[in-house]
């Protein structure tokens, strides 16, 4: 945003003086400015100051009695205060030197607010925009505090078209789930959107969102991109889009789910944030992957009316998780007891979701029918319709095209070189054409939304048996994030993601690492209506320090795994997987680097229990040692802050083991 | 990417022969700039000035575009009209749009009207003709090679040229 020359100058002039200095200065300014005048009014510049200085010395005069006699230290403590200027630890976040008013702005909160009422109280210029049409949110929040009668009235149109206040319902955060293909969208995402009365009927299409990212270069990528991403080196800002250009990127491109928490926010608190998120275009962040990042921005943009820390206050990084986990919580304050903050929350299916739903809501006939037209579809390579499509109904028929044409376009979505299934969509949407004009039905869901999910960060206590080794204590600390055996809500279904996974032993008095999983991805993708094209490569990742002697506790080696193949899904909700590929180690009694080959399954037994089986096989690349293991894990428990497991593993000799964690 | 933005511009353009008579009213004002402007504005995702390409106001005659024309050109430029933006929704909403055109129903099919500025009332008159020119669109020799720009600019075109007609516009 664009300063006037006079409120640069003014700047200038006040922004270093502390309000005490300020507002004392006030009644000895005349005589002061005489000498000034007298000796060094002839120099341009400093002309320009003194009338710069007049206007401060004007703006403090215009101060009330009652705000002076407000004990401002107070009030530029208050929570909502720092909020306004992103203030964390005596120092804001905005590295924008606009959003400031004082010079010291940035690191001090008082001498901010005293610069932000003066120049709140700056005479309207018609060629700029005034002080407190740059920042609502501001003028909003002084007014409640000091009394509206306090400030010039100024008509701010721009800040008026832009919020549309009258249309203006309520706020939703969203939250788009966790994206496996990309390493910056594991974690999932965060952004706020504006719910306009307006654009009920295009499903909030419409509706404008704030979202922040950091400013990469097109050229940056890889190992560049990491880097600078968790050690700094980045900026970042808020923008403005609207919600389908979201729903493009993650609900279409990305086959993302997306769920919307509309929050429990009065008219005012609405107008607060809208007023906040203006002012915030184009301001300037640091941005860190785990920490700074849009969770974190978003939450501390909202905070400016949710009295509670959305974030955690002492963790080392932020996800997007913590930010609905906490706003799912009851607030406890004594005049809301119990007050809920989400009013409502709405799921966006992402296209692969959609195209599941309709399939499953199918009669049994109607699947029949759909295979047998894929099939048909894919010998013919023309398109035309089989004899039991032709058969059917109107009903029928518009049902099956529905499903249909999700499953051709999450086909082209996923092979966007893929013009037979363009092809065939196209032939798809002609019929539709010929067909009665209704909506699209909109099935009912049973999906966990994610607030529900198993909390991240994760410590265990367990007791072993090991055969080789005897007794011993395992504590297991995990940052993040869910294994197979995390509870289904709200993530990636049949994956593993944990992160920084350590398990340190206790035996003899002596506290040994047995193992550290820098990190660890596993992630099916099986097709789940049964149809092969419904499915995708399932691969597994893992690189960390794992146990190299089975017979020698705490002899640990760096080892690496990269693994990839299929998954199926069969029975009540089991999955099976075969995957084949590397294993590399540092160093290892029994073998060094090797082929290697898993085949597991897993899955739910029932509402409290879950279990993970896998067999892994690998076979010395050197020489002709091999190896089999066998890894069986049961969770037991539905709780999202603690479960008890229960594992078993063979390799070399037996392991058992019985744990309790918490979650957090 | 970088079909995606051929693909637009060319739609942009469209647009500008589209208001050709405004542009004639306005006289010396430089339209092309304007769109220019107004196409980087809203496409790349690095500009430095993304953050003030859409405001609050999406659905009135504003369109959300006013605090990006407030920082670049006047409020009145042709960022600030519904051509834009209207553009912009079928390129990046192209294939669920045809879906609801072809069903006859949908969010998407009136997300677009509401930006053509078009009114709910209206909605039921002009969408059999939209739907019309789809359908004889996808019936056409050669439509599955054709670049995405060029459906998109054949939907907008549709989309532009009924409700200026049957909406009260």
């Amino acid at each position: 945003m664009s300063q006037s020359i006079c409120t640069a100058l003014q700047l200038v002039a006040c922004s270093s003086k502390g309000s005490a200095e300020l507002l004392g200065r006030s009644t000895r300014l005349p005589l002061f400015i005489i000498q000034i005048v007298v000796n060094i009014f002839s120099l341009p510049l400093t002309r320009l100051l003194f009338i710069a200085f007049i206007l401060c010395w004007s703006s403090a005069a215009h101060l009330s009695p009652k705000i002076l006699s407000e004990d401002l230290s107070a009030l530029a403590s208050h929570p909502q205060w720092l909020a306004l200027l992103h203030f964390v630890n005596g120092e804001s976040d905005i590295k924008t030197s606009e959003f400031f008013f004082a010079e010291d702005g940035a690191v001090s909160a008082e001498a901010e607010l005293v610069a932000t009422i003066a120049a709140f109280n700056t005479p309207r210029n018609k060629d700029v925009r005034h002080p407190q049409c740059l920042f609502p949110a501001r003028k909003i929040w002084l007014s409640l505090q000091l009394g509206s009668g306090q400030f010039k009235a100024v008509k701010c149109s721009e800040w008026q078209r832009w919020a549309e206040l009258d249309t203006l319902e309520s706020i939703s955060m969203i939250y788009a789930t966790g994206h496996m293909k990309s390493p910056v969208s594991y974690f999932g995402h965060n952004f706020l959107k504006f719910n306009n009365g307006n654009s009920v009927g295009t499903s909030r299409l419409l509706d404008p969102t704030i979202n922040f990212g950091a400013d990469v270069p097109d050229t940056d990528g890889g190992l560049k991109y990491f880097i600078k991403g968790i050690f700094g080196g980045y900026k970042a800002g808020f923008e403005m889009q609207l919600f389908y250009r979201h729903m493009a990127k993650y609900g279409e491109a990305e086959l993302r789910d997306v769920w919307e928490y509309v929050l429990n926010l009065d008219a005012e608190e609405v107008e607060l944030v809208a007023a906040h998120s203006f002012e915030l275009q184009r301001q300037k962040l640091d941005y860190y992957f785990f920490r700074e990042n849009c969770a974190h921005q978003i939450a501390k943009l909202l905070g400016v009316v949710v009295d509670r820390r959305l974030v955690p206050r002492h963790s080392l990084w932020t996800m997007p998780y913590n930010v609905i986990d906490r706003l799912s919580v009851p607030l406890n304050v004594p005049d809301q007891i119990d007050k809920v903050l989400i009013d409502d929350i709405i799921y966006h299916p992402s296209r692969r979701t959609r195209f599941h739903q309709t399939y499953f809501k199918m009669s049994t006939e109607l699947k029949a029918i759909f295979k047998r037209q894929i099939a048909s579809f894919n010998i013919a390579g023309d398109a035309t319709f089989i004899d039991d499509y032709q058969a059917l109904g109107s009903d029928g028929k518009i049902t099956l095209i529905e499903g249909l044409l999700d499953y051709y376009e999450y086909q082209v979505i996923t092979d966007d070189s893929d013009s037979e299934s363009a092809e065939i969509k196209r032939r798809l949407l002609l019929e539709r054409f010929t067909l009665p004009s209704q909506p699209k039905e909109i099935h009912a869901h049973d999906a966990s939304p994610p607030h529900l999910a198993q909390k991240p960060s994760r410590v265990a206590l367990a007791v072993v048996e090991d055969k080789n080794l005897g007794y011993y204590t395992e504590v297991q600390l995990r940052p993040a994030y869910f294994d197979f055996l995390s509870l289904d809500a709200g993530r990636k279904a049949d994956a593993h993601f944990t992160v920084l996974d350590t398990r340190f032993g206790i035996a003899g008095g002596e506290l040994k690492l047995l193992a550290l999983d820098f990190l660890n991805i596993t992630n099916l993708n099986p097709s789940i209506t049964g149809l092969s094209d419904d499915r995708g490569w399932s691969w597994h990742f893992r690189f960390g320090l794992d146990e190299s002697d089975p017979e020698c506790f705490g002899c640990i080696a760096l080892n690496f795994d990269w693994t990839a193949g299929h998954a199926v899904k069969f029975g009540e909700g089991f999955t099976g997987f075969a995957l084949a590929g590397l294993h590399l180690e540092e160093k290892s009694k029994y073998q060094s680097n090797a082929i290697r080959a898993d085949v597991g399954v897993t899955g739910s037994l029932g509402d409290s229990a879950r279990f993970y089986a896998a067999l892994e096989h690998q076979q010395s690349l050197t020489t002709t040692k091999n190896n089999t293991a066998l890894d069986v894990d049961i969770r037991f428990g539905k709780s999202t802050v603690w479960d008890v497991r229960l594992g078993y593993k063979y390799k070399h000799a037996s392991r058992l083991k019985l744990s309790v964690a918490y979650h957090w | 990417m970088i079909k995606k933005i051929s693909g637009l511009v060319a739609v942009l353009t469209f647009a500008v022969s589209m208001t050709s008579n405004v542009i004639a009213q306005e006289g010396s004002r430089d339209y092309k700039t304007a769109l220019e402007e107004c196409f980087w504005g809203l496409i790349l995702t690095s500009e430095d000035q993304r953050g003030l390409s859409l405001g609050l106001n999406v659905v009135s005659g504003a369109l959300g575009l006013y605090a990006y024309t407030s920082a670049t050109a006047s409020a009145d430029t042709f960022c600030a009209e519904k051509e834009a933006a209207t553009a912009l929704f079928i390129n990046e909403s192209y294939p669920a749009l045809v879906e609801d055109a072809a069903r006859g129903h949908g969010t998407y099919l009136t997300a677009v009207l509401s930006l053509a500025g078009c009114e709910v009332a209206d909605h039921a008159a002009v969408t059999p003709l939209i739907r019309n020119d789809i359908a004889t669109a996808l019936s056409t020799a050669g439509y599955s090679s054709q670049e995405h720009f060029e459906k998109v600019q054949t939907l907008f075109e549709s989309v532009n040229l009924h409700s200026a007609s049957t909406c009260s516009v």
